[in-house]
């Protein structure tokens, strides 16, 4: 194939009979040549997904094209009848839809999703392709499949018929570190040795950064920029643009307001001591399961860990490896098995939620990773800080300022804050029992990165004014590392090592924490 | 090694997500409007329905159960709008009447019913375990029962008392409302804010009144509403055999019953209360179709 794969022209996408002024995409002109790779980077609701829709032809429910065309592989897909474009999918382009847990039916087993778009005999052949054992998968369903596999088989779904085009949406976003490297890995092989043409979108720079050859930037339904990669990299020209780059934050970048890690340790004195905790999960979370199948989990295995008095402590590790668990078991959430844990005035931390006195309550807060999930969607923002609190609007508009938002948010709901403002509240809610220990529970994985950035800023503040403990946990370790004063690493329940940051970063005492240094530095 | 600050807020202010363009039309296009008229239709008719529950003492009416032997079964006339039924009876007057005793049992019971199945179902979902068990199963119990059956069997051995009827009709419709509020609550149960909740302090009395139940409200309301219909009928029913209330006091079941014999001659006093109670089932089902939207997203 020779020529433009793809080129979209003029194309403005808009909500049904909302015409131009609402429009989600306005006026996008796009060429990708056949066999490159573009990577599209954007934050949520820049438009990018609905972009890569109208290149399968399909806007989208609730959305019309208002004015200009997309044509891909030579056809205008817009203009084509809705059985000659069907016709079209997965075979000259196919689209591999974000959200791993959801894309794959649940009650069919791996072949049978094949058989479903014609290619049941190839299924071996395919999943061998994308580096899976195809024997062994072709009879599991999806449910059996860890997050990594299922993304395999979704491309081995879209490459099944031989697409000249690949569309890929997030590819990456609910991975670890490792199995989206190795998925990455694998795209770039696909697209060498097929010859495809690869357009891949995603939030996160970094992952552009590895497969795509060129990048363009989207922001509020328009292209800011279209340029190479090392055109980008080098001299990023729209301002938004190097807002991006520069919130992504790299390894061993320190933030501005954090010292070198050692010099701002305020003590060794400790707060909460762990020794040889562990913790067993049943798959029922909360104790509900009561069936003789439940399947526990040691999620944390003789941990023996202190936290200093006025530390940021980071713990990391992948999904798995009990970090969160962790912070569960300090809250209450939680109980342990075995093992002690411990305030340093001997307040007892393995007293279950609903037993621990009010007073012991109010020491340790929690923030959680997903803010949609953590406020209730009922309540006003001033019930939300103000429950349980004596606190009147005065005290709550100061906490609010302290996390840099309005008085005026009070009245509203979480329904209509955005994310970065909704962990903000979050964060505040937390503060307003002035606790001693504050823990953070991945409370960036769900934000942009901009706004990442911002709510890492407002944190590092706070830090530095009320001199709160914090325990912040996360996958990331270029973030971990910028603002923690010693870091955790966890694995499968347990603790390998803790040191402070820089010796972490420059002296790894774990082989796995090696291999996590050098996937970030990527 | 901090000379670059990763921290830059070219946009101090967070970009707000969008709202889902796809949701947002839905909710603004097609809807709205028609639901909204259906909304004051159905609201019209059940508060027209209340009202005159209510007040129809007032009205200049004949008294519904005042006979008269030389006027049976007539037409509609200017002395009698709707007729009269086999024993000269005055039709409007008792089909206006009639509301009372179903509609007054009927909230009476739902209201019970609501009551005992929100305390039930949240007692379930938040204790779990043994006590889960038991209150599910015995719920199991009485929904496997049919309820008419029952209402026969205390109608004829306790007696036909409201409150006994009320009673016994909360009990019978409480099942199924006990088990959507266990599963809603379950699901909201499980969510970070009512960790968040705990974390401040919160009993569990506190977590289901103020975290749980604004979140499950719609569904609630709907379940509600829908058995309030059942109710209704089951009742009329119990009167249509002779169970529920006592003649001659005018009831639409009771109606219904006794003028069906004369069909062929007037079929006034019979259509009349029928329309009255399906009017009245209609109105509370198509308030349902709205209640669920007044839920928080």
């Amino acid at each position: 194939m020779s020529g433009p794969a793809i080129e979209v022209e003029g194309l403005t996408i808009a909500p049904c009979g909302a015409g131009v002024g609402g429009a989600v995409l306005r006026d996008i002109g796009l060429r990708v040549e056949a066999g490159t790779r573009l990577g599209v980077v954007g934050e949520s609701g820049s438009g990018k997904s609905t972009l890569l829709r109208a290149m399968v032809g399909n806007c989208g429910r609730g959305l019309e094209v208002v004015a200009g065309s997309a044509r891909t592989a030579g056809h205008d897909l817009f203009a084509l009848p809705d059985g000659d474009r069907r016709a079209l999918l997965g075979t000259a382009v196919a689209l591999v839809p974000q959200s791993v847990g959801l894309s794959l039916t649940p009650h069919l087993t791996v072949e049978a999703q094949f058989r479903d778009v014609g290619m049941g005999d190839r299924t071996s052949e395919l999943l061998d392709e994308v580096g899976l054992r195809g024997e062994s998968m072709r009879s599991r369903y999806p449910h059996e499949l860890s997050g990594g596999e299922q993304q395999r088989v979704l491309l081995a779904l879209g490459l099944a018929r031989d697409p000249g085009v690949l569309l890929l949406d997030e590819p990456t976003s609910a991975l670890d570190v490792g199995v989206a490297d190795g998925i990455l890995r694998l795209l770039e092989q696909t697209q060498e040795r097929r010859g495809l043409t690869l357009v891949v979108v995603s939030h996160d720079l970094g992952v552009i950064e590895r497969v795509a050859t060129r990048v363009v930037v989207t922001r509020s339904g328009a292209i800011v920029e279209d340029e190479s990669l090392e055109q980008l990299m080098r001299s990023p020209r729209h301002p938004y643009t190097r807002a991006l780059l520069d919130a992504a934050p790299s390894l061993g970048q320190r933030h501005a307001r954090r010292g070198n890690e050692g010099d701002s340790i305020a003590s060794t004195e400790q707060v909460v001591r762990a020794d040889a905790l562990t913790v067993v999960r049943t798959s029922a979370e909360g104790g509900r399961a009561r069936r003789a199948s439940w399947r526990s989990t040691t999620a944390l295995d003789g941990v023996t860990i202190e936290i200093r008095r006025g530390e940021i402590l980071g713990v990391i590790g992948e999904s798995g490896s009990g970090k969160s668990t962790l912070l569960k078991t300090m809250c209450g959430v939680l109980t342990p098995a075995s093992g002690t844990l411990a305030m340093s005035d001997g307040a007892n931390l393995a007293t279950p939620l609903r037993k621990r006195p009010s007073h012991l309550l109010r020491r340790i807060q929690m923030v959680m990773q997903n803010p949609d999930d953590s406020l209730n969607p009922a309540h006003t923002v001033r019930r939300i800080l103000q429950a349980g609190t004596s606190h009147d609007d005065d005290a709550s508009a100061a906490l609010l300022a302290a996390v840099h938002l309005e008085r005026s948010l009070l009245d509203r709901r979480p329904g209509s804050l955005s994310g970065g403002e909704k962990q903000r509240v979050a964060i505040a809610r937390a503060l307003a029992r002035d606790p001693e220990v504050l823990l953070l529970d991945e409370i960036t994985s769900a934000l942009d990165v901009t706004v990442q950035a911002a709510v890492i800023a407002t944190l590092v503040e706070l830090h530095e004014r009320l001199g709160t403990t914090m325990v912040f946990v996360s996958h990331d370790l270029a973030v971990v590392s910028s603002i923690a004063d010693r870091i955790a690493v966890l694995r499968n329940g347990r603790l390998l090592e803790v040191a402070d940051t820089a010796r972490l970063l420059e002296h790894p005492g774990d082989e796995y924490t090696a291999s996590l240094l050098a996937l970030a530095r990527r | 090694m901090s000379t670059v600050d990763p921290v830059d807020p070219v946009d101090p202010v967070d970009p707000v997500d969008p709202v889902d363009p796809v949701d947002d039309i839905d909710a603004r296009a097609t809807a709205p409007r028609r639901r909204r008229r259906w909304l004051s239709v159905g609201a019209a008719v059940v508060a027209g329905h209340v009202l005159l529950a209510l007040f129809v003492p007032l009205l200049p009416l004949q008294a519904p159960t005042a006979q008269d032997a030389t006027a049976v079964l007539q037409g509609s006339s200017g002395a009698h709008w709707l007729g009269t039924d086999d024993l000269g009876r005055d039709v409007l007057s008792r089909t206006l009447w009639g509301g009372r005793p179903s509609i007054g049992i009927a909230f009476g019971a739902v209201l019970l019913a609501a009551l005992l199945g929100v305390l039930i179902g949240a007692a379930a979902a938040l204790a779990g375990g043994w006590l889960d068990d038991v209150l599910m199963r015995v719920n199991d119990v009485l929904l496997a029962l049919p309820s008419l059956l029952v209402l026969m069997l205390m109608a004829s051995f306790v007696g036909r008392q409201p409150v006994v009827l009320t009673l016994t009709l909360a009990v019978m419709y409480a099942p199924p409302i006990a088990r959507l509020v266990r599963g809603a609550t379950l699901g909201v149960l499980g969510r970070d804010f009512v960790v968040a909740a705990r974390l401040r302090g919160a009993g569990s009395g506190e977590i289901v009144v103020r975290e749980v139940l604004p979140n499950i409200r719609g569904v609630v309301i709907t379940e509600v509403a829908m058995q309030f219909s059942w109710i209704l009928l089951a009742f009329s029913s119990l009167s249509f055999l002779g169970l529920g209330t006592t003649p001659p006091t005018p009831e639409w079941g009771l109606m219904v019953a006794g003028a069906r014999t004369y069909i062929t001659i007037n079929a006034l006093p019979l259509v009349a209360p029928m329309v009255m109670l399906a009017s009245l089932v209609l109105a509370v089902n198509s308030l349902i179709d709205r209640s669920a939207l007044g839920e928080p997203s």
